[in-house]
């Protein structure tokens, strides 16, 4: 099995007319995502890529089932929206939108918390369950199919580091990546506590950037609760002080959000701490049968 | 969007806050603008100001010029200062800390103490016992109970102003989209609480705030000659660095990589560059033109790509252009992989650039051209 997402999923894609979210639509087909609906205020009776269109949600709901849904909403309406998805009553909701007011963030995590809807970022590529489906902009060609589980705030750097296990041979369960913050629905926590769950995963691989202290709360989890190796790398240990590095989230002020601070914290919860994507392949292939790779 | 002292100030009068009688004063020889005594104190946009001298009591017209001369014409680390606010004086009884804030925090936070009036961080460090933290539910507010509890730690004997005062402060953080409203202190002056401190910070992505974003920033311009900081108009990231190779890439996440991989193998970082959400070839091109005319000694560009949404024939056009366009003659190596990357690796190929796939490879090769180690 895979986390968020598995072959069972049932997609509603929100704004699914727009010129990402057509896009991605096509691009999800193709990855074998079973997309039921799709949504976009003024636009219903069209079709994206053989996907039906909607006005709104409750229309689709009338006509197809659906338990996850992908928004690529514009800011000013994210709010609106994700409250939305979030009244139909599903189970996870990728919301890929950046600069969203971080006030609407706030409701908008405090909403779906409420309603036990997942929230996957804001600002996040989504997830993918190599071999099976996507929710999300993973290219597919970066992935395949086996039994490491990954996260990491930025999408990027979970592109980067599937290619790297993938070129050296070793499969991925999932791949979620959940956004550069500053503030998150799923976290780095959540994705591991599912990943210990998941038996198809047999190694977690956590990436984490500078800023914030989510690195350190995942660390908190991982000592008091995970039994399966967990691999980290830190990203921004030459990052200069009080500069954000294209994350909202990544940034380092005083002592807090430092590198130093996070892999101290993983090191002390037993988490294999490594330097470089190299490195990262050596540790896993130390850590997996053979055979499960 | 970071505001001054007298705008915080101006914006905690618009919600009902009470604060002490004050005026900018931009102009050394401008008249005493209330009765002495009164506090002058630096309009700047950093703390410590009271330690390095910008904050200081006036007595009379001597006092007054000479200091007004005197904080308008300093720096405060390495700050311009901006007019000065002279503030009718005020002798507080008690100076308590008050914030609610979204910085540093997963949820709206509210902050506070009896220990105001000096760091709030060495107090957290040195006095835990004495500040309270409570998380604010964006749909109720402060509850009851919570306002209650606020009451009895911070052993106010006034509840209902209290109360007044925090809902307004609340009020004001929620309404005007703040990432922080911090009182520090929050004097107690004859019973009553009045915020003689103000640091307020706005949401730069709070849209309904952009007006008044707006109107702030041509005040500012109007009253003392602010100069904006440069905006970008991309989504670019442009970050200087003190060494000389300039780093480009399509990801927050993949740059920081690159950031330590070079420096771990010997190389000096001119600049960080990362693209955003826009990722046109014109975007492509500003990167180039940001990396290259930055930084005087610069000695050769790494580009990092990994396309997911972002396309590499986008890319490549952004790139070959530039070089093409501005007779590139430093070394420029290419990392280039994901949606689209036969078409971009193409016309990389036919603009006689090399380009690379393995990140770790490139850096190492690149650092070793360029840096010689």
């Amino acid at each position: 099995m895979s986390i968020l997402i598995n072959k069972d999923s049932k997609v509603l894609v929100q704004a699914i007319t727009g010129k990402s979210g057509s896009l991605q639509t096509k691009v999800m087909l193709e990855a074998g995502t079973n997309i039921v609906a799709g949504v976009t205020p003024g636009k219903s009776g069209q079709e994206v890529y053989g996907v039906p269109v909607y006005d709104y949600i409750a229309e689709a709901k009338a006509e197809h089932d659906f338990d996850t849904v992908i928004s690529f909403v514009p800011p000013a309406f994210a709010k609106d929206s994700c409250f939305e998805a979030i009244d139909a009553g599903i189970k996870v909701l990728v919301l890929t939108t950046e600069e969203i007011a971080l006030h609407d963030v706030v409701e908008i995590i405090a909403y779906a918390k409420a309603h036990d809807t997942i929230l996957v970022g804001p600002g996040c590529a989504g997830v993918i369950a190599p071999g099976v489906c996507k929710v999300g902009a993973h290219p597919i060609r970066f992935f395949k199919k086996g039994h490491v589980g990954v996260v990491s705030k930025s999408g990027a750097l979970s592109y980067e580091i599937g290619k790297t296990l993938t070129d050296a041979g070793i499969g991925q369960s999932s791949v979620v990546a959940i956004g550069g913050g500053p503030i998150w629905g799923f976290t780095q926590a959540d994705a591991v506590a599912l990943y210990d769950k998941d038996p198809d995963t047999d190694v977690i691989v956590l990436l984490g950037e500078i800023g914030g202290g989510s690195e350190e709360d995942a660390a908190a989890y991982i000592k008091a609760n995970v039994k399966k190796p967990v691999v980290s790398l830190i990203v921004g240990r030459n990052a200069p002080q009080g500069k954000s590095l294209g994350h909202a989230g990544a940034i380092v002020s005083g002592n807090v959000g430092t590198a130093k601070t996070k892999i101290a914290a993983l090191e002390d919860a037993g988490v294999h701490v490594v330097k470089n994507p190299v490195e990262m392949v050596e540790t896993i292939r130390s850590l997996m049968d053979t055979e499960r790779m | 969007m970071n505001l001054f002292e007298y705008e915080g100030k101006q914006m905690m009068r618009e919600y009902g806050i009470p604060v002490p009688e004050s005026h900018l004063i931009t102009a050394e020889d401008a008249p005493a603008p209330m009765a002495y005594p009164f506090v002058l104190k630096a309009q700047v946009m950093t703390g410590g100001r009271g330690k390095a001298g910008g904050v200081k009591v006036c007595e009379n017209e001597a006092d007054y010029k000479k200091y007004a001369h005197d904080i308008l014409n300093m720096e405060i680390k390495g700050h311009k200062v901006h007019g000065l606010l002279a503030e009718q004086m005020m002798k507080a009884e008690k100076e308590l800390y008050l914030s609610i804030t979204l910085q540093g925090v997963a949820k709206p936070t509210l902050i506070a103490s009896r220990m105001g009036g000096m760091d709030i961080e060495a107090v957290s460090r040195d006095n835990p016992e004495e500040i309270v933290k409570m998380e604010i539910d964006p749909f109720t507010g402060l509850k009851g109970y919570q306002l209650k509890y606020l009451a009895k730690k911070l052993q106010v004997e006034d509840k209902k102003d209290l109360f007044a005062m925090v809902s307004k402060v609340q009020d004001a953080f929620f309404k005007a989209g703040a990432m922080l409203v911090e009182i520090n202190p929050l004097g107690l002056v004859d019973g009553k609480l009045i915020a003689m401190d103000s640091k307020f910070v706005i949401d730069g992505h709070a849209r309904h705030m952009q007006a008044k974003m707006d109107e702030l920033e041509a005040a500012r311009q109007e009253l003392h000659a602010y100069e904006t900081p440069f905006k970008e108009e991309t989504t670019i990231t442009y970050v200087p660095l003190d060494g000389d190779l300039g780093l480009i890439s399509d990801g927050a996440g993949t740059g920081m990589l690159t950031l330590d991989l070079l420096n771990d193998a010997g190389g000096h970082v001119a600049s960080f560059c990362e693209l955003g959400g826009m990722t046109t070839e014109e975007v492509m091109y500003r990167a180039m033109d940001l990396t290259l005319t930055g930084h005087p000694e610069i000695k050769g560009v790494i580009v990092v790509l990994i396309g997911g949404f972002n396309r590499m024939d986008n890319m490549a056009l952004g790139i070959t252009k530039y070089v093409k366009e501005h007779d590139v003659k430093i070394p420029i190596y290419t990392r280039m992989c994901g949606t689209m990357e036969e078409v971009g690796l193409e016309t990389m190929k036919q603009a006689g650039m090399p380009t690379y796939n393995i990140l770790t490879d490139t850096v190492k090769e690149f650092v070793h051209e360029v840096e010689g180690v």
